[in-house]
């Protein structure tokens, strides 16, 4: 599609251990498209950090990374050298991450954080080399956008002196500096309390609408995805199992494991009388079943499941569903 | 975590960490022989020997033999597994005591880890080997005084390690578990939180003798420890030195024995030091 | 499986029967002015600093537990609801306050004198990985406090572990196991085995779902729910997670640094809150929290390294007045079983 900001087909990421490779996350495809939050939902170990990772180049060195198209505004992100990939990274591809603190050099006020990234934006283009100039002006701008209304006051402060939900702030803060046109979020709400958690989601959604750009957001809450983002992706044991529009798989999901998934995460916003249980656990990566990876917890299991993986099938309504239910694909 | 690693992952991993094998191949060694070889040997360790008085290595006798004409690869074996006996009594009882005062420490506090503490830093601002000599002078001569001066001088290092280690694992979920059920606190100590701090202490230990045994050797060297005609790695480098230049190989070959032995020892500490070290798991793990 | 349920069951009969002078009445536990603190500073540094000496963690707490009550302590990180849960089981020392269990006060009991009392007070930690001994088998963790409160004679240990496990939903094979073999589920099921085979009157459970994976949170909610209904047991269950309290407690506490600021039976608490806190939680769950619009809660949160007098939620209060600057509201009663924290709930 041609609105498409970013392309993810057929993505693989496998790390090596003691000689051979162990696959975490298989047959990817997504595409974030611009001015839409899509969600990559997940319990921990489905690999959703890992696809982010992936995608953002910053896994350790034993990881291996395969894909058949990786592309970000037609350029070809696979191909891209280190360092330009590092260039366009915290630029025009921007991320924010669960743990702000580890973001910030703590010997440091928070205005030498503006300054070092209103100077890097300068070297970009004129436009931005006079707001880094009069950085002093745009940040204290800046920070009121984030929520932050005195913001010469905590320019002149520390990190360790910041909130957790200031700091998140003040981090949004710097990758706004660029007006990237895409957010990767991996659960940045995580250490938050719930106030300031929906502060932040938020300040997001209104951010996004803002910039008009294309925003991934990694989070395992359902009711955090329910909220902010136009489509998600659902991903079990390392592959997504169902990707649609939000609201389309909140009233009527496909997949076996987002309708249990669902019923036992939703159905406690109303009063319920007895959960419904997805039996079993997660499989381990190590020891992944010959077909279907959900099919050992499922209730519609059947022989063909166990017979080989099942593909990505289009369910119409722009829903695609990896489950022998909806046809062959 | 370092503190919650088994034996069992120890040792399988001991066999991949080539210092550590190398250590571990040396002190089997020198504990095989000093367990068997005497046995084999068709000599007495004191048995003098007036009509082979200093030779030099033969067939019959591969270290020669003393001024006495004792056979020397016979007495190094003796006297090897007399040095050993006496450090492993010696570190066990510091390593024993120190543990105890380190838990305690750790898990009891208050006034017990105020005293007990600044009692470690005293005895640690002093250099082991002058601390040894100091202790022989005030304890007398013997080789009983030697194991209690190994113990003395041990404790300090234990019952830091022990309070370090405890520190951590008393916070630990299972021990707040084991409180809650009603666990009394030395049963908490022995049965929750002693098999967990096991592993390193079990390596203080490993670096700890061969440390050890050079304080026997030092000690005995000087005479206050073991005396002649008992052998011991020390006495006879002491015998040995005062022929140095008619029979040399007395005191090299015992000399080389012992680096052996303490060579052994110290690999397979710092082979066991870099498994259980965090970081460097950490990194492999990664 | 009614056979291994009959002998838990005669076994909670004969814990009843050993507390029968007890008024049934009387709740199982009444927490009253509790207060622990923590050491901020200390010496040189505690003279020079303008700031408290002390962090209040849990600031003069009161409420009542009844038997087979689930009460669920609700708040955010920092908020003092895992403190009181420890406190109540002595693994932190209070400061000031009284905890009776059973018409009995345990605050400032021995070691010794508490043991009679331990079987009584259970505990489910966060972690399950970390609450059991790594050295020790399932079977051993298991073992341990059947012969340590002498609950049956040593040659039905066996069998009495395997009731436990299966009552947890595991099969007895796990026995053998260590815990690193097994998963955070079926680990939080051994803990949950151990705790109830002392045939506790109160589990303190500790945000027992809030790092086990999405899809297994429900097995184990559902196993809280069915063996405090099998046994009758009381829970004192602590979560930052309101639709998860709503589930399982039958009251819910809501806690703010410290500070319990209301307190009432589940559903009122869900359908008719009062405290401005509670409502902004509220605001965050349930059918209404599904989109991001609607009021927001302005302001920072208390900082109580710093701060000392005056309502905890006074920075980020839509309501307040002038006296709630100067002093923290005392509880009180509006309805039977609804006591709130706060000067001005009857303008809402």
């Amino acid at each position: 599609m041609s609105d498409a900001t970013l392309t993810v087909r057929n993505l693989a990421t496998g790390f090596k251990m003691g000689g051979r490779v162990m696959n975490v996350v298989r047959e990817v495809n997504l595409e974030v498209r611009k001015g839409e939050v899509l969600g990559l939902i997940g319990e921990s170990g489905s690999g959703k950090t890992v696809t982010g990772m992936s995608i953002l180049r910053l896994l350790p060195d034993n990881a291996v990374t395969e894909a058949d198209t990786l592309d970000f505004l037609g350029t070809d992100l696979l191909s891209l050298s280190a360092e330009r990939f590092r260039e366009m990274r915290g630029t025009r591809l921007a991320m924010v991450f669960q743990d702000p603190v580890g973001a910030f050099n703590p010997s440091k006020k928070i205005s030498w954080h503006l300054k070092q990234v209103f100077e890097r934006a300068g070297t970009k283009s004129p436009e931005h080399a006079a707001r880094a100039k009069n950085w002093r002006q745009a940040s204290i701008k800046l920070l009121a956008d984030v929520g932050i209304p005195h913001g010469a006051n905590v320019m002149r402060q520390y990190p360790h002196q910041l909130s957790g939900g200031m700091l998140q702030r003040t981090l949004i803060a710097l990758v706004l500096v660029f007006e990237p046109d895409l957010i990767v979020a991996d659960e940045p709400t995580t250490n938050l309390d719930n106030i300031v958690e929906r502060q932040i989601l938020r300040l997001f959604r209104d951010l996004q609408k803002r910039l008009d750009c294309g925003f991934l957001y990694v989070t395992h809450d359902m009711t955090i995805a329910a909220m902010l983002c136009d489509r998600i992706a659902v991903m079990y044991a390392g592959s997504i199992v169902e990707i649609g529009p939000t609201k389309q798989i909140f009233s009527d999901p496909k997949h076996p494991y987002t309708q249990g998934l669902l019923a036992s995460a939703l159905a406690l916003d109303t009063k319920t009388e007895r959960l419904q249980e997805i039996p079993g656990e997660l499989p381990n990566p190590g020891n992944l079943p010959p077909g279907c990876l959900f099919e050992p917890r499922c209730k519609f299991a059947k022989a063909e499941c166990r017979a080989k993986p099942p593909a990505m099938t289009d369910v119409g309504g722009g829903r695609n569903v990896r489950c022998v239910l909806y046809g062959h694909g | 975590m370092a503190t919650a690693t088994t034996f069992g992952t120890v040792l399988r991993e001991l066999r991949q960490n080539r210092v550590a094998a190398v250590g571990l191949g040396i002190t089997t060694f020198v504990l095989l022989a000093i367990a068997i070889g005497p046995s084999l040997s068709p000599y007495d360790p004191s048995m003098m020997d007036f009509t082979a008085i200093l030779q030099p290595p033969s067939w019959a006798h591969p270290f020669g033999t003393n001024s006495f004409g004792m056979d020397v690869l016979t007495r190094v074996l003796y006297g090897a597994r007399n040095s050993l006996l006496i450090s492993i009594v010696g570190v066990v009882l510091g390593g024993g005591l120190g543990t105890l005062i380190g838990m305690t420490s750790a898990y009891v506090g208050r006034w017990f880890d105020a005293i007990a503490m600044r009692f470690v830093d005293l005895v640690f601002s002093f250099p082991i080997f002058v601390l040894a000599l100091m202790l022989m002078l005030v304890l007398g001569f013997g080789v009983q005084n030697v194991i209690v001066a190994i113990a003395i001088v041990y404790i300090p290092n234990f019952a830091r390690l022990a309070r370090n280690t405890t520190m951590i694992v008393k916070s630990e979920p299972y021990v707040q578990a084991a409180q809650v059920m009603g666990q009394s606190r030395i049963r908490i100590m022995v049965r929750e939180i002693l098999p967990n701090i096991a592993a390193p202490l079990f390596v203080q230990f490993t670096v700890g003798l061969a440390f050890a045994i050079i304080i026997e050797a030092g000690l005995s060297f000087l005479g206050l420890g073991v005396q002649p005609p008992t052998p011991s790695l020390g006495v006879m480098m002491a015998d040995g030195k005062d022929y140095f230049h008619r029979g040399p190989w007395v005191l090299t070959l015992t000399g080389l024995a012992l680096m052996v032995t303490i060579l052994g020892l110290n690999l397979l500490g710092d082979g066991l030091r870099d498994l259980l070290d965090p970081r460097l798991r950490r990194r492999s793990a990664a | 499986m009614w056979e291994e349920g009959a002998t838990f069951a005669a076994s909670c009969m004969a814990m009843v029967e050993k507390a029968a002078p007890v008024d049934k009445n009387t709740p199982l536990l009444s927490v009253r002015d509790l207060l622990v603190r923590f050491k901020l500073r200390d010496g040189l540094s505690a003279a020079l600093s303008r700031g408290p000496t002390y962090l209040k963690a849990v600031d003069e707490v009161s409420f009542d537990i009844g038997r087979g009550e689930v009460l669920g302590l609700v708040g955010e990180s920092g908020s003092g609801k895992t403190t009181i849960g420890k406190a109540i089981l002595r693994l932190y020392e209070p400061q000031s306050g009284s905890i009776v269990v059973n018409g009995v006060d345990i605050t400032r009991m021995g070691d010794r004198a508490l043991k009679r009392y331990r079987r009584d007070l259970q505990m489910v930690f966060q972690d399950p990985l970390s609450s059991l001994n790594p050295r020790h088998t399932v079977r051993t963790s298991l073992r341990t406090p059947l012969l340590l409160h002498k609950i049956c004679p040593p040659s039905e240990v066996e069998k009495r572990i395997d009731e436990a496990l299966t009552r947890s939903g595991l099969s007895p094979v796990f026995k053998a196991r260590y815990p690193h073999e097994l998963s955070g589920g079926q680990l939080q099921r051994v803990a949950i085995a151990r705790a109830l085979t002392m045939s506790p009157g109160l589990v303190v459970a500790d945000e027992p779902v809030s790092k086990l994976d999405v899809s297994v949170r429900a097995q184990i909610l559902n196993l809280f729910k069915d063996l405090q209904t099998k046994f009758g047991i009381s829970i004192i269950f602590i979560t930052h997670d309101l639709r998860v309290a709503r589930y399982l407690c039958h009251r819910i506490g809501v806690m703010y640094f410290g500070k319990l600021v209301e307190i009432a039976p589940v559903e009122e608490l869900f359908t008719a809150p009062k405290h401005p806190y509670t409502k902004a939680l509220l605001g965050t769950v349930g059918a209404e929290g599904e989109s991001l619009d609607g009021a927001q809660v302005a302001g920072e949160a208390f900082n109580p390294a710093a701060d000392t007098t005056g309502c905890r939620y006074y920075a980020r209060c839509p309501m307040r007045v002038d006296r709630c600057k100067t002093a923290h509201p005392p509880m009180e009663t509006i309805k039977s079983g609804h006591d709130i924290a706060c000067y001005e709930w009857r303008r809402s």
